[in-house]
């Protein structure tokens, strides 16, 4: 049972209020939806934590997990961006400003930030899944948050420029004193100013210190393989480094079976894991 | 590979087809006398069964409390009681003597038994024998001709059927697993062995079978090289459906 | 209570309880029985020592059901489901265990399955224990047996001409209110039954080191061994009682979204929309199938997930045998200093 007394697998009702592409190939859009119902939103800002997911629902097409990528500061709306793989993201992206679309969530742990609290977050982003890393980002950044938390470090790459998400925000924070910000690119361009190479490889290069010090990595499943162990060499303790995972989802309750790892399930118990509870679980990725 | 007469069909039909590379195989044929189905061996003898032995025409079946002697041929899977080919045709060696020939007429009778009844009769059997199924697609995984990489029931868009065991889905499987035989299916009958519900396919299968052979005078796998009536497109064909235009 | 039900009386005594409730039994269905409905006119299988096809998971987790009803202008709601009182008569304890192991799934607090949690709370269920042993079942090998109670309301015990009933609930003995009441001397003949059903059960496999053995081994040639014969059907899956995973699926022409079992040794079940699929071939779905039964369940809720019925045994089109994988899986290295 849901808050609002329905089903678990009954998505509540919103309608999109931005939508945009990030990325010139259009192979990027980000969707900013509004709750036909105050009280579901209500139940969603006392549930939500970055870190966490939805399902996105077109009907006829089903449902597709996607991470939440906006602070609970910005405002009554929940953002997501959904890249053009699969028939529910295809029909995501042929969603527009005033249309109906339903959402579960959230859902899952989310990044457990009062662990985080008082260390310096190293946040290592690449591709698409940096949308739950950009709300974290958002949400450490704030005011009301920022004392809270050490230094801030933001490694992000992506495979070209143009597929750079929240190009706003990014460049606004290469001008941040506060935080430390490196991006990178996998193919040389002309003009540009910043690293070019593989996540793993600009990590090795920055080193981020250790001391005191969480990292946090999503991205693709080659990056994060690469980079785990990378962070591992710097003298990150697996404790301290933490991804989300990604696997195949269908009732985001820990019902179906489907996102089954071991004992646990990603999206009920996950996705969010630290590099030793995820050393603990079979090699099943 | 050793192969029995209706497994040399399916290697036949699987290298027109272009899935096996005939020169690549090594057939051992062995003439075979059919499958014993021990489903019929559990329903006649009950749950105590311990071990079947076979014995010449004989089955000796022992159970927890002696034993019963059981006439062999009686128990064979149905595919198996009317196989025609027994022999494998173009293995590189055969073992043992080959058996003879099958009555065709004898594997007529399934499907004449489901063609003399009336439409209602037949659409009230074909829904009671389809709509037993759970969907798990033992009948597919087990057919040798049954190969796709991602098969119409899997496909997303467009979707082809109702995805459930719902009626609409079981029926849409049914009619289109078998349609997708035509002319390829050779009879070996693994579909309905490998059924957990003991649901009949070959009734569909082998009708499809007869009219292939009766209007095209076409067997499937009896050879390596004829390609099946349906997928055969030249460009001479009189049919208008494979050039646009003319 | 134990009372003492006539087997003549049987029939008399289901009827009358569909006054008040839809009542399943274990009826005849092709060559097998299946749980169906009574109606004025069933003809009760008697003696078939076979358990049903399809396990009475089916009856709280049908195949296919509707979860969500799409309405106009993009809604949603609950898809509705009339959901009547019922009695369920003639589940045989491997499979009354295996319902109460899925509710550890379905029913957890604040995170409950509504149409599973309300066929269960709306369900009186009536054991029939095994008193002869079934061909390839192993349920004292799991931790299970014959009679087994599990949470069912009352449970039968086959005396020849009469059943003993014990009845463990308050709604289970309500169904058999007036009956005469078992003397000590036949519950103890019963009782001894019981004890010699148990004990007939063969051991199929040790499980102890069974999950150690499974976990330490995640990468070894054994999972190639035991699958090579597997033909990658749902059969075992379907069939199996604590099997529960199901798919999502949006049918256009119902305006439904459903769902439909869906079993791990499926292709598409793990496949992804990048085209990458964390279990690729039918080595790596047969290790996940052995382990979520005989690992992940005893990491979860500490009991083996599976109750032995041998279903999947039976079933196989290929005669696989769970219990000659697990023997071997008793061969595998095992180090003590590594178990948890």
């Amino acid at each position: 049972m849901q808050p609002n007394g329905h089903s678990l697998y009954t998505p509540i009702p919103m309608h999109v209020l931005h939508a945009y592409y990030e990325s010139p190939d259009r192979s990027l859009k980000t969707l900013e939806l509004s709750f036909d119902h105050a009280e579901d939103s209500q139940a969603f800002f006392e549930a939500f934590n970055p870190g966490q997911f939805c399902l996105l629902s077109v009907p006829g097409k089903g449902e597709s997990a996607l991470g939440v990528a906006n602070a609970a500061w910005e405002g009554d709306f929940v953002r997501f961006t959904a890249q053009n793989v699969g028939s529910v993201t295809a029909a995501l992206h042929k969603l527009n400003a005033g249309d109906p679309v339903g959402m579960r969530g959230p859902k899952g742990n989310g990044f457990p930030l009062n662990d985080w609290k008082g260390k310096n977050l190293v946040i290592i982003g690449g591709g698409c899944a940096f949308s739950t890393l950009y709300a974290l980002t958002k949400h450490v950044h704030h005011e009301s948050h920022r004392d809270d938390y050490g230094k801030l470090t933001l490694i992000y790459g992506t495979r070209t420029s143009g597929l750079c998400m929240y190009k706003h925000d990014i460049a606004a924070w290469h001008e941040d004193e506060d935080m430390e910000i490196h991006q990178a690119i996998d193919i040389p361009e002309d003009n540009w100013q910043y690293h070019v190479g593989y996540v793993p490889d600009v990590v090795k290069q920055v080193a981020p210190s250790p001391e005191n010090a969480v990292a946090i990595v999503c991205g693709p499943p080659i990056m994060t393989k690469f980079t785990l162990p990378a962070l591992v060499d710097l003298g990150f303790s697996p404790e301290n480094i933490f991804t989300s995972l990604e696997k195949r989802m269908k009732c985001g309750v820990g019902k179906c079976g489907r996102c089954n790892l071991g004992p646990q399930y990603i999206c009920k118990d996950g996705p969010v894991f630290s590099l030793a509870e995820l050393n603990a679980l079979p090699a099943d990725l | 590979m050793v192969v029995r007469g209706c497994e040399n069909r399916s290697v036949n039909a699987l290298v027109v087809e272009k899935q096996k590379s005939r020169e690549n195989l090594f057939l051992i044929g062995v003439p075979c006398e059919g499958i014993l189905d021990w489903h019929k061996i559990v329903s006649e003898v009950g749950e105590a069964v311990t071990a079947v032995k076979e014995d010449g025409q004989n089955l000796m079946v022992e159970t927890r409390d002696g034993y019963q002697l059981l006439e062999r041929a009686d128990f064979l899977h149905d595919s198996c009681k009317r196989c025609i080919h027994p022999n494998p045709m173009s293995a590189d060696i055969l073992i043992g003597e080959p058996l003879p020939e099958g009555d065709p007429n004898l594997a007529r009778t399934t499907v004449e038994n489901f063609e003399t009844q009336t439409i209602e009769d037949r659409y009230a059997w074909f829904q009671k024998e389809a709509e037993r199924c759970i969907r798990c697609y033992a009948c597919r995984q087990a057919c040798p001709m049954c190969y796709c990489e991602e098969c119409f029931v899997d496909h997303i868009e467009p979707r082809w059927t109702e995805s459930g065991a719902t009626p609409a889905g079981m029926q849409g499987w049914h009619i289109v697993r078998a349609f997708h035989q035509t002319g390829r299916c050779t009879s070996c009958g693994a579909c309905e062995r490998a059924c957990p519900m003991d649901i009949k396919m070959t009734y569909l299968t082998e009708k499809l079978n007869h009219d292939m052979r009766d209007k095209y005078n076409f067997e499937a796998g009896l050879d390596a090289q004829s390609q099946p009536p349906f997928a055969a497109v030249t460009l001479d064909d009189k049919n208008r459906f494979t050039v646009r235009g003319e | 209570m134990n009372h003492i039900l006539e087997k003549h009386t049987l029939q008399d005594l289901l009827q009358s309880w569909r006054q008040d409730y839809d009542v399943y039994l274990p009826q005849k269905m092709e060559n097998f029985s299946h749980f169906m409905p009574l109606t004025e006119t069933s003809v009760l299988v008697d003696g078939d020592p076979h358990n049903t096809r399809i396990p009475p998971k089916a009856l709280f987790l049908p195949m296919n059901e509707a979860l969500v009803k799409f309405t106009r202008f993009g809604g949603y709601e609950d898809a509705k489901h009339e959901i009547q009182s019922r009695i369920v008569f003639g589940i045989r304890p491997c499979d009354a265990q295996a319902v109460q192991l899925l509710d550890t799934s379905f029913i957890q607090e604040d995170n409950i399955d509504p149409l599973w949690s309300e066929r269960r709370e709306k369900t009186i269920t009536i054991g029939l224990g095994c008193h002869e042993p079934c061909q390839t079942g192993f349920c004292t090998t799991v931790g299970y047996g014959p009679f087994d109670r599990a949470d069912l309301d009352a449970m039968l015990t086959d005396l020849g001409e009469t059943y003993l009933v014990e009845t463990f609930s308050e709604a289970g003995e309500g169904c058999f209110l007036g009956l005469p009441v078992a003397s000590e001397e036949i519950y103890n003949q019963a009782l001894d039954i019981q004890r010699s059903a148990h004990d007939q059960m063969p051991v199929a496999f040790e499980t102890e080191n069974l999950k150690g053995k499974l976990e330490q081994n995640f990468k070894s040639d054994y999972w190639d061994t035991v699958s090579q014969s597997c033909l990658g059907c749902g059969v075992c899956t379907f069939l199996c009682p604590t099997c529960f995973c199901f798919d999502i699926v949006d049918e256009t022409q119902r305006r439904e979204r459903v769902r439909n079992w869906d079993s791990c040794m499926f292709r598409t079940y793990s496949l992804e929309a990048s085209g990458h699929n964390p279990r690729p071939s039918r080595v790596e779905r047969t290790r996940q199938r052995l382990s979520h039964k005989y690992v992940y369940w005893l990491d979860q809720v500490n009991q083996i997930g599976c109750t032995g019925c041998g279903r999947c045994v039976r079933y196989c089109p290929v005669g696989l045998d769970i219990r000659a994988m697990l023997r071997q899986a008793q061969t595998l290295p095992f180090e003590v200093s590594h178990a948890a």
